[in-house]
């Protein structure tokens, strides 16, 4: 049975490196289910809700910088990973998110303790605030990043070697 | 034929099919309701032969009470019929030689007859006289019944149908005209302005831009794209002029040097040494000129569309060990360390089409640029690959390039303002995205001044067949 942890992401490649992080630390053998939430409300606009589709506000979040990243993660650690999952959180409060993690059957919530939230669109919330109250079991990982300011959200070379010092 | 444009046409296009739509509505509503017409005018005779049958033989076989109340009744009720003539014949042997004889007297053709004797039932036009005959059958004797009248009311009323169908056809000719003109008017309206504006642009002001327009999306697709092509031309027009300029200037700079030195050796006669060290700095310089022309034209090769390359799969991480071996070999001090932390597991993922010596002279060039303006610090390479692509990651912690000069780089010749202690031409980076480009792949630079320069190039990974 594959251990399913989810990740609380604002679509930065930083956010990623978490993912990276955990991935080095876990064991040889482990299958892993990866769950990256987003936190985003829900337009207010009836035909929005009508033509509700997570799909359709995936794509329109313009993250496919986010996406070839996971993918270079994904293609790395193959036989580890059995499936990485994008999803949004539309719920606003503790009670949807513990139905969320239910819901997807989430056996632990790996959070970082460098990064902070920075909001991807307007309608972006951060969702670390449940994920520390609920009942799933919680890792802090500290992943020895620096976040640089003001830096490119887009930039897949954060993913990169960020562990490794550059020698001076 | 020149007058003939697409305002014209579009106006003759709605025009058409509005008149077209029209018309094809008119003519069926009045063949559907003259028909109806003679079908409702036949079947108003046929009540009245079947009354005159019943008035005229019943009353024969005396059954008087009963038809003198029936003939009060029709003669109160029933509409008279102008031109009308009605006719009851007992059917006798010879059958046909009798049909003949009363289609003669009726002036009916005799097939009427025929038809009316085997159905029981016909119908004959002539004229505006409508025929139509019953078979009554009375204690064993069968009757011809014909009754027969002007279809006068119909004939008006499908006047009336004809009139008021030409009027409002008319009408919507006219509405159609206006309203097609109109239409088509507002809707080529901005696309003259447009046509106009792009005619004011020419090379003496490439800077204009069209202006967008108001609640028109499409035209505003266009609008956009136009802007864009002449972004797009006057970038290479301006890096056409620059390159032009930097060009001459680069190549007469060995040469004033040849110039002057061998000038000032000839103005009086020199000892041995001060030749051979006149003759040993020509030669620099004009190993330098050739070096010059040399990158000139590798550059000139790669600015056509790779027909003369061979393309082979290769993979790329191979590729990146050769290149990293290379510049270690080229300078001691050179310092790579090559990241496969991100390495895919499939090596499926590693495998691009391209040519290996352009690819090997592409990345050899950005990490030796690495090595050179870090001072010979640590180079990282990194290498990972999503399904569609493969990213190398080039990073230094050298002098990094000034903000608002990045947009320049690709020029050709183009040197930042703080590589002044630097060796360079300017000509690898133009080089190297002209190749990255031949390989379908997108070249990304990103820097900060003195914190270091971040290169990604991104290729398409090989299909699998």
């Amino acid at each position: 049975m594959a251990h399913k942890i989810l990740l609380p992401t604002d679509f930065s490649i930083e956010s990623l490196n978490v993912l990276k992080h955990y991935l080095q630390k876990s064991s040889k053998e482990a299958v892993l289910d990866v769950v990256l939430v987003h936190g985003q409300t829900l337009s207010d606009s009836i035909s929005d809700l009508l033509f509700f589709s997570k799909y359709r506000i995936l794509k329109e979040l313009n993250i496919e910088h986010f996406e070839d990243a996971v993918k270079i993660l994904q293609n790395k650690y193959d036989s580890k990973l059995r499936n990485v999952h994008i999803d949004i959180f539309t719920g606003h409060n503790q009670s949807a998110f513990e139905n969320y993690l239910t819901g997807n059957r989430i056996d632990e919530i790996i959070l970082s303790e460098q990064l902070t939230f920075k909001p991807h669109n307007k309608k972006s919330f951060d969702i670390t605030k449940y994920a520390l109250r609920a009942e799933t079991p919680v890792t802090k990982l500290n992943c020895e990043q620096e976040i640089p300011k003001n830096a490119d959200t887009a930039d897949i070379s954060s993913l990169f070697n960020n562990n490794v010092a550059l020698s001076r | 034929m020149a007058k003939i444009n697409i305002q014209f046409k579009a106006i003759m296009m709605l025009f058409f099919s509005i008149i077209g739509l029209t018309i094809i509505l008119g003519v069926i509503v009045y063949i559907s309701i003259n028909n109806y017409m003679y079908d409702d005018f036949f079947n108003t005779l046929k009540i009245r032969a079947n009354t005159v049958a019943k008035i005229s033989i019943d009353a024969a076989h005396q059954d008087s009470a009963f038809v003198s109340g029936y003939n009060a009744i029709h003669k109160e009720v029933a509409e008279k019929l102008k031109n009308e003539n009605d006719y009851v014949f007992q059917a006798s042997e010879p059958v046909v030689a009798q049909q003949k004889k009363l289609a003669d007297s009726v002036a009916v053709p005799l097939n009427f007859f025929t038809t009316l004797y085997k159905t029981g039932d016909a119908e004959y036009t002539h004229g505006k006289i409508l025929y139509k005959g019953v078979l009554y059958r009375y204690r064993g004797s069968t009757y011809y019944v014909i009754a027969s009248a002007e279809n006068y009311f119909e004939n008006k009323l499908i006047k009336y149908l004809q009139r008021t169908l030409l009027v409002s056809i008319a009408i919507a000719t006219l509405i159609a005209l206006i309203a097609s003109v109109y239409v088509s008017k507002n809707i080529f309206k901005p696309i003259n302005r447009i046509t106009n504006r792009v005619k004011q642009i020419s090379s003496e002001n490439l800077h204009l831009r069209l202006d967008e327009e108001k609640y028109n999306n499409e035209l505003n697709k266009l609008i956009a794209t136009f802007n864009d092509m002449l972004n797009r031309i006057e970038t290479s027009f301006e890096t056409q002029n620059n390159f032009i300029s930097n060009a001459s200037h680069e190549l007469r700079t060995p040469l004033t040097g040849i110039i002057g030195t061998a000038d000032v050796c000839l103005s009086k006669i020199r000892s041995t040494e001060e030749y051979i060290e006149t003759l040993s700095i020509i030669l620099d310089e004009a190993g330098k000129l050739d070096r010059k022309t040399k990158a000139l034209l590798s550059l000139a090769q790669t600015g056509f569309d790779g027909k003369v390359q061979k393309f082979e799969k290769l993979r790329i991480d191979q590729l990146l060990w050769d290149c990293i071996a290379t510049i270690e070999k080229l300078d001691q001090q050179n310092k790579v360390y090559f990241d496969t932390s991100l390495l895919p597991e499939n090596s499926k993922k590693l495998r691009v089409v391209g040519n290996e010596q352009l690819l090997h002279l592409a990345f050899t060039n950005i990490i030796s640029n690495g090595c050179k303006y870090s001072d010979n610090q640590m180079v990282h390479v990194s290498i990972g690959s999503s399904n569609e692509k493969v990213f190398i990651i080039i990073r230094d912690t050298g002098i990094g390039i000034p903000n608002d000069e990045l947009k320049y780089i690709y020029d050709p010749f183009f040197r930042a303002s703080n590589t002044k202690n630097y060796e360079g031409y300017g000509i690898g980076l133009p080089l190297t995205r002209n190749i990255i480009r031949m390989h379908s792949g997108k070249i990304t630079v990103r820097a900060m001044e003195n914190k270091g320069t971040t290169v990604q190039i991104d290729l398409p990974i090989a299909n699998d067949n």
